[in-house]
Parts: C-alpha cells; structure tokens; sequence
C-alpha cells in the first residue's frame, strides 16, 4: 500500500508537471525526426545499406532512456534532498528499499512511454520495420532503463546541489553518446575507444535494440544484452543503495 | 512513567563532537524543552531519538523500545517535525496528507486532522500557496497523521511572525492536553518558559541543567533587577543597611540593582527620598531563563 501510493503520488506530480514532462517526451522526438528527414542512408547491422532513420531509432530510444535515467532522475533526487522531502520520508516507517525503488519505478513508466512513441512515430512516419521480439524490447528497455536509473540514483548520493549533479551528469552523457554506439557505428574510432564503449551499458542497450529492430534477434538473440544489463543494474544499485546509507547515517 | 530515556548520548563527525554525553529522561504527557543556541546539539540529539541519524556511543530508549534494535517500531509511534523539511511538489495538502498516512499504512481523514491545527479551509491548495506560519502548522499536520504517543518539534516557531508563533503555542498547548507528550526544541526564550514543563539548557553538546523554568529561575542568585534613573550620583553605602542587594550598577542617570527580595523594593525608595535624590522610571524585573542561561554558561546569549 505505501509502495503503490508512493508510486501513484509521484506519477501524479510528473503528470501535473506538465511543461517538464512536455520537453522529456517532445525533444527525443523531435531530434530524431530532425535527423530522419534528412534522409542519409547508412550500413545496417549486416552491411546492407539502410536509412538513417532505421538505423537511428533504436540508438535514440537507447540515448532517450540513458537521458532519462540519468538527468531527470539525478536533477530529481538531489531536489527532493536538498528541499529535505527525502528525509521527511525517511522520519516515517517506509524502509529505504520501497521508498528508492518507487521514486524510480516512476521514471520507468516515462522511459516505457518515450520507447512506445519512439517506436510508433518511426515506424508510421519512415517506415522502420519492427522485426524483433516487442517481450525483448521491453525487457531491455526496463533493464535497461533500471540500470541508467541507478546510475542517476548514484549521482544524487554524491551530490547535495543541483551545482554539483550538473558536471557529472555533463560528462557521463558525453561519454554514452560518444561511444555509446548512438549515432554512427563505433568501428571507426581507435581501439580503446571501442573497447571502453562496448561495456557501458548504453551500449548493451542500444546493441540489444538495434538487433530487435534492425535484424532479426528474437529473445534468445538478445540474452546476451540482457545478462549484461542486469549485471550492470545490480552493480549500479547496490553501489548507489550503499552510498545512500552511508551519506545517511551522518 | 518515563516515555524516552537517554544515557550518555555521544554523537561524534569526523574532526567534531556534536553531542558530549548527555542523559535525560522524558515523562509521559509532559512538554519538554531542549532549549540553546544553533550548533548546541539540539537537532542532531532529536535526529538520533527519531532514528535518523545512529549515535556514536549511548543508549537511548524510546517507549521502552531500543533505537538501534528496532527504529522502525519507534517511527510508527512517534510523529516527526523536522527543522527544514518540505513536501513533493504539485500536491495539494488532502493528497499529501493521504499519502503520509498511507505510510503508516493508514487510511485518514485529511480534513479532520486539517482542522485540528486550523487549516481546514486549505484541503485543496498546495504547500507553497501557504504563510510561513500555516506551513509549519501543516508539518505538524502530516506529524499526526498516525496519532502519535510522542510528538518531536524541531524549533517549530524560528521565522514566525508574533502572531503566527502565540498561534503556534496555543496549538501545541492544545495538543498536549490530547495526552500527546512533546519534545521540542527551540532558541527562544520566552516560548520555553511559557510552553515547557521541563527544559533542558544545552549549550556546546552539552546539558547544562534541567528543570522546570520556574525551578531553574529561582535557583539564580539574583531574582530580580531593579532599573531606575536618578537626578542626583547614588552616594557611597546609601543602601549598606538593607540586606538583599547582590549588586549595583550605576551609569549616571542609569541605574541598575540585583535583588534577591522584591520587598525591599520600599526600603530602597525610602533610602533615596532620605537622601534627596529623585528618581524615576523605576522599573522591577523578575529574572528570565535568559539570565539562568547566562550564569550557567558565562556567555552572552545568541541566536
């Protein structure tokens, strides 16, 4: 009852928010149609060449997810700390656990819409055909989205102002976009690019929905992004739930 | 009976000791006051008996339940105003109020808890739309939405106006003969002496003394000071036959005496009439916690 309540109460404030949502929703899109118009063509996932647009928008669901979790979720946080509303939830029973994990459950429901809309506007308006697995999309897009929420969870532990979340957001959304695989393919890039790139979990994210929209994957040809996120989202977690406590007990 | 309990409460940050080993124990039904300047201890004391902050060394009991073994039975039977403690945005104060209830796993009436600190009419607006006055009142709103046995308020007056803060006491007043007992803290003088029955004085992380206001105001040496103007210098011993003066201060035309007894207030005009000096504006003060906070810590006292 606390958890669904927590929930609900912060799926209403987003709702009201309606100008923040507005943008988090609007701007994917609209870079990504900025972008399809343009009409490049590039190499798909087997060589063959295909429209920027197909080979764009699972990079961009991934780059929206990323975004998403990070900035909105850490900008959030350090809000609700620094404003002392945490630590109002923390003077009540509710355990650490239910109430971190209903803050962000909150940001999932918007990364599932973006995904959904992404999707839509790219198969209705360019003619991306979707030949994946939609149980596989949504499981990255949740492990996914999970493990870039916790990463945005582990910032705001870190930081006591929005002064200090901003660099480090800064930075690790350079890095995401720059090797994360988002825009061109990384094969060109010198080697420890590549090899730095190929773990972020960005990366698992955007590979595991380029291979469901792109090519042909199925569940089982994503399991190995899948396993990848998870150990990323229990890694990120568990290091950001310890941080947490620790910034707590002083 | 004794609803909270601490004994030699430590609270150490890396390079500072926050709280020096202090002991105290709460009544039942009682308003207890921890009275002292900011940085005394008083939050950092409150935080670790609401379980949400962990003592360095010490033991600390509330409702007979150990806060360390199991604070989760604790916060369910306590209600919590903190210091600087806001609430989620773009709710209005019945959803807010639904969900701190929610909580504790409780389903409320928004409206009569509303109506309890005076806020009825405000079910539908949001927190920010309220006076600095009506907002603390509302934290102690979401405080009680669980029926608290034991009611913690963190300074609940600092920034309110006159009004808003005597409207503040009679709240809390009220509340206490709901047979709620109540902790709190401030830095006002005269609030703890007008609302607690007992106050602790604590300065540097440290207890200094503790008792009832009026107990610790009658142990002073000096109970009274006696303020006057005169037209003329006092001469040398003009007062030596009365016995009951602890000290005088003379700024011509000021003067200033501490007096243990009011009544010897007559003998004193009487001696100046004799001596052909007039005065005026004469003034006779009861001691305050002021001056019992200034002879326990020898420091001047500051906000």
């Amino acid at each position: 009852m606390s958890w669904t309540k927590l929930f609900l109460a912060n799926l209403k404030i987003l709702y009201r928010n309606w100008r923040g949502m507005f943008w988090t929703i609007v701007l994917p899109i609209g870079l990504y149609v900025g972008l399809s118009v343009l009409h490049i063509s590039t190499s798909g996932i087997d060589g063959k060449k295909i429209d920027y647009s197909a080979y764009l928008l699972p990079g961009m669901i991934a780059l929206t997810i990323a975004q998403t979790g990070i900035f909105s979720l850490a900008y959030w946080l350090v809000d609700l700390k620094s404003r002392g509303v945490l630590k109002r939830l923390q003077a009540t029973p509710l355990s650490n656990f239910e109430m971190l994990s209903a803050l962000i459950s909150t940001r999932l429901v918007i990364m599932l819409v973006q995904v959904a809309l992404l999707t839509l506007i790219g198969s209705y308006f360019f003619h991306v055909y979707f030949h994946g697995n939609p149980l596989a999309v949504i499981l990255l897009a949740i492990l996914g989205g999970a493990g870039l929420l916790s990463i945005g969870f582990l910032i705001s532990t870190i930081s006591n102002s929005y002064d200090e979340a901003a660099p480090i957001t800064t930075v690790i959304n350079l890095v995401f976009t720059f090797l994360g695989n988002i825009f061109f393919p990384i094969d060109s890039l010198p080697k420890i690019f590549r090899q730095i790139g190929g773990v972020l979990p960005i990366s698992y994210l955007a590979d595991g929905l380029r291979g469901q929209y792109l090519g042909t994957a199925g569940l089982r040809g994503s399991l190995r992004d899948l396993l990848a996120l998870l150990i990323w989202l229990v890694l990120l977690f568990t290091i950001a739930v310890r941080m947490f406590k620790r910034a707590q007990q002083d | 009976m004794e609803v909270i309990k601490i004994q030699d409460l430590r609270k150490n940050y890396k390079n500072f000791e926050a709280v020096k080993g202090i002991s105290f124990a709460v009544e039942k039904g009682e308003i207890f006051g921890i009275l002292g300047p900011n940085g005394a201890g008083k939050t950092t004391t409150l935080e670790i008996i609401e379980g949400l902050k962990k003592q360095t060394s010490g033991v600390c009991s509330i409702l007979g339940i150990d806060n360390l073994k199991d604070p989760d039975s604790i916060k369910k039977r306590i209600g919590i105003q903190l210091q600087h403690s806001e609430y989620f945005p773009n709710l209005n104060l019945k959803e807010l109020l639904e969900l701190f209830g929610s909580l504790y796993r409780q389903k409320i009436d928004a409206a009569k808890i509303l109506k309890l600190v005076g806020l009825e009419s405000k079910l539908k607006n949001q927190v920010k739309e309220l006076s600095g006055g009506q907002k603390q009142r509302f934290t102690i709103a979401s405080a009680l939405v669980h029926n608290p046995e034991i009611l913690f308020l963190d300074e609940p007056t600092t920034g309110l106006d006159p009004a808003a803060r005597r409207s503040m006491w009679r709240l809390i007043k009220d509340l206490n003969t709901k047979n709620i007992t109540i902790v709190m803290t401030t830095h006002y003088m005269e609030e703890a002496e007008f609302l607690c029955d007992r106050v602790a004085i604590m300065d540097q992380g440290k207890i200094l003394q503790i008792d009832q206001p009026r107990k610790l105001i009658e142990k002073l040496s000096k109970v009274y000071t006696l303020n006057f103007f005169v037209n003329k210098e006092l001469p040398e011993n003009i007062f030596s036959e009365i016995t009951g003066i602890d000290k005088i201060y003379q700024e011509y035309p000021k003067v200033l005496m501490e007096i243990n007894n009011a009544e010897i207030m007559t003998k004193i005009t009487t001696a100046l009439a004799r001596a052909g000096i007039e005065y005026s504006f004469l003034n006779l003060k009861t001691a305050s916690l002021e001056d019992v906070y200034l002879q326990l810590t020898g420091h001047e006292y500051e906000n």
